[in-house]
């Protein structure tokens, strides 16, 4: 029996042969006509999503269905935009911002928005698996075939502000292009319009290579500004900071670790702070079956949140103990407005 | 004016609406300045009329299939002014909202909510909604702002309101708090969102029947329910909707 896109199908309810446009059942109708049938209630909206970030095109399930995706461009005075590469704490650091939201307990904001809320449910999801289910867990590490933009929107409880942040997760191809050209894709040349950004370094992995990956994130970015001093201000985030635990302050980590790093910074930023962060305060290394410390790829321990478990009956199963999620956050929004850091 | 009534799985729309018909059936509401006008379609006058008799039977009304998609259209007039305030309660099940958030996309055939011009969206106050619940309704409000028009950075003028279900069933203590804080404490993501993107919000608590018996069905004092601020959040929709109509001076 031939199926619904096959040649020679005919309409089971009046008969006509597939694609005739006389047939007006919407399940088994022109198939042309159903896929050309415009999604009402967008168009012409500040929403359009460039070209870059289009997802593929879906047929509507019925003519009238409203297409309602996110649309990857920031609106407001204030955009901020986080830069790192994989592994480096950045969907953790989201998803922890996210999980403070759902709580309740960003100070000075309050959410707004979310063009990506399946994404962060999903990581909120993992960061509280129970333990019945294997425990807390960071996402996964995905090797993407496109980039995707994480994204927030929060609202200033002070003067109502709105302000869009966005969290890149770069493919291995757009990755790949700013390493080996030094400059980012075309299609991420609208990170030049941002006003603000949080640059993430993992205290555990300064190996020479990040260092010239980071360097080079830098550059890329000051090119794409047409600057050679970048003006906007520029979050430092020393991620995974629980484990270089109170007894340097990230200055002086950057100073003694990257020193090299930090005279590009004084050299080249006009606005930076540096902070160092832990998203989930404690981490543990997973053990293999033999009680030994399970390796990653490049013989790193893996490790999963080591989270307390909570002793509130009706709250969430852990108690996490993030370390300045917010503070990076904060300064740069602060440092948007030129009102300084609250104190 | 079309407002929406929309609520998680179990928040007691099909039961607000019943109490709400027999209410109005039975004359109360007198002191209220909203009066029943009418019901339109013969869905609504089975059902609605039906899940009123269920109540008045000290049951509760059948829960709600999950297979259909419908509208009961329940009119209110102002008696001050004669105008009629429709409410609207979309048999919109969990599966549908699930297919939202999974699809970024409004089915066509539930497509008619982009058009109400209030919203009304219910929580059982008397437990907490989990995580994953809250996120699909803050998606589907986001998902309604969008079918309008709206940016997200700018502020919608369809008037939102949450309303606690089962006020009744609440510690003492947490009855007497004002609802925005019990919203605050269960439903922050959802508070947060809904002061951010409406102009126009209120949180409410209601209770559809005002108490329960031993065995926790309606309890019926001379054969009435006692329902507590049943009719505020209509009102209150009315007030606001009719405020955006208005032309600007």
């Amino acid at each position: 029996m031939p199926g619904a896109n096959d040649p020679g199908y005919l309409c089971p309810q009046c008969g006509l042969p597939q694609g005739d446009p006389r047939c007006m059942h919407r399940s088994i109708g022109p198939i042309g006509a159903r896929l050309k049938t415009p999604a009402v209630g967008t168009p012409g909206l500040a929403t359009q999503l460039p070209p870059h970030a289009s997802a593929p095109a879906r047929p509507a399930e019925s003519p009238d269905a409203i297409d309602v995706r996110g649309r990857v461009v920031p609106e407001g005075d204030f955009r901020i935009t986080a830069l790192g590469y994989e592994g480096c704490g950045k969907t953790t650091y989201i998803g922890m911002l996210y999980f403070l939201l759902v709580c309740g307990k960003l100070p000075g904001y309050r959410f707004a928005w979310s063009d990506s809320l399946r994404d962060l449910e999903e990581i909120r999801a993992q960061l509280h698996r129970p333990l019945q289910q294997g425990g807390p867990a960071f996402p996964p590490r995905t090797s993407r075939d496109k980039t995707i933009f994480l994204h927030l929107g929060l609202r200033r409880w002070e003067d109502d502000k709105y302000v869009d942040v966005y969290f890149p997760e770069f493919s291995g191809e757009d990755v790949g292009q700013v390493w080996t050209t030094g400059k980012f894709p075309e299609n991420l040349s609208f990170m030049a319009d941002m006003k603000g950004y949080i640059v993430f370094l993992d205290a555990t992995s300064l190996t020479m290579a990040n260092i010239g990956k980071t360097q080079l994130l830098f550059e890329s970015l000051l090119a794409i500004k047409k600057t050679r001093s970048l003006e906007d201000p520029v979050a430092v985030v020393i991620s995974k900071w629980d484990t270089v635990g109170d007894s340097v302050t990230p200055d002086q980590f950057v100073k003694d670790r990257l020193g090299g790093l930090a005279e590009w910074f004084e050299g080249h930023l006009a606005h930076y702070r540096t902070f160092g962060v832990s998203a989930v305060g404690a981490v543990r290394p997973i053990l293999g079956r033999d009680g030994r410390p399970v390796k990653g790829p490049s013989g790193e321990p893996l490790t999963v949140p080591a989270p307390e478990p909570s002793d509130e009956p009706d709250g969430p199963l852990f108690r996490y103990r993030p370390k300045n999620v917010s503070r990076p956050l904060v300064w740069l929004l602060s440092e948007l407005a030129g009102t300084g850091e609250p104190s | 004016m079309r407002v929406g009534i929309l609520g998680f799985v179990g928040a007691g729309k099909t039961t607000l609406l019943g109490a709400l018909m027999h209410h109005l059936a039975r004359g109360g509401g007198k002191d209220s300045p909203l009066a029943y006008h009418g019901l339109e379609g013969a869905d609504s006058f089975r059902d609605l009329f039906g899940y009123a008799d269920a109540l008045e039977r000290g049951g509760w009304p059948p829960r709600t299939s999950t297979s259909r998609v419908a509208e009961y259209t329940l009119q209110l007039r102002e008696r001050a002014t004669g105008i009629v305030l429709e409410l609207k309660l979309p048999e919109m099940s969990g599966e549908l909202v699930e297919e939202i958030w999974r699809t970024d996309r409004i089915p066509g055939e539930i497509s008619f909510v982009k058009d109400y011009r209030g919203l009304l969206l219910l929580i059982d106050a008397t437990v907490i909604a989990p995580e994953r619940t809250v996120a699909q309704y803050v998606h589907l409000l986001q998902a309604l702002k969008r079918a309008q028009g709206f940016l997200r950075s700018e502020r919608s003028s369809l008037p939102v309101a949450l309303v606690f279900t089962k006020w009744d069933a609440l510690p003492e203590e947490e009855r007497d708090a004002p609802p925005e804080e019990l919203a605050r404490v269960l439903v922050p993501l959802l508070l947060d969102f809904v002061q951010s993107n409406h102009s126009a919000f209120k949180v409410f608590g209601v209770s559809a029947v005002g108490a329960t018996d031993a065995l926790g069905k309606p309890l019926l004092r001379d054969g009435r329910l006692k329902p507590i601020s049943l009719l505020a959040p209509f009102e209150w929709a009315l007030e606001e909707t009719r405020r955006v109509a208005q032309p600007k001076a």
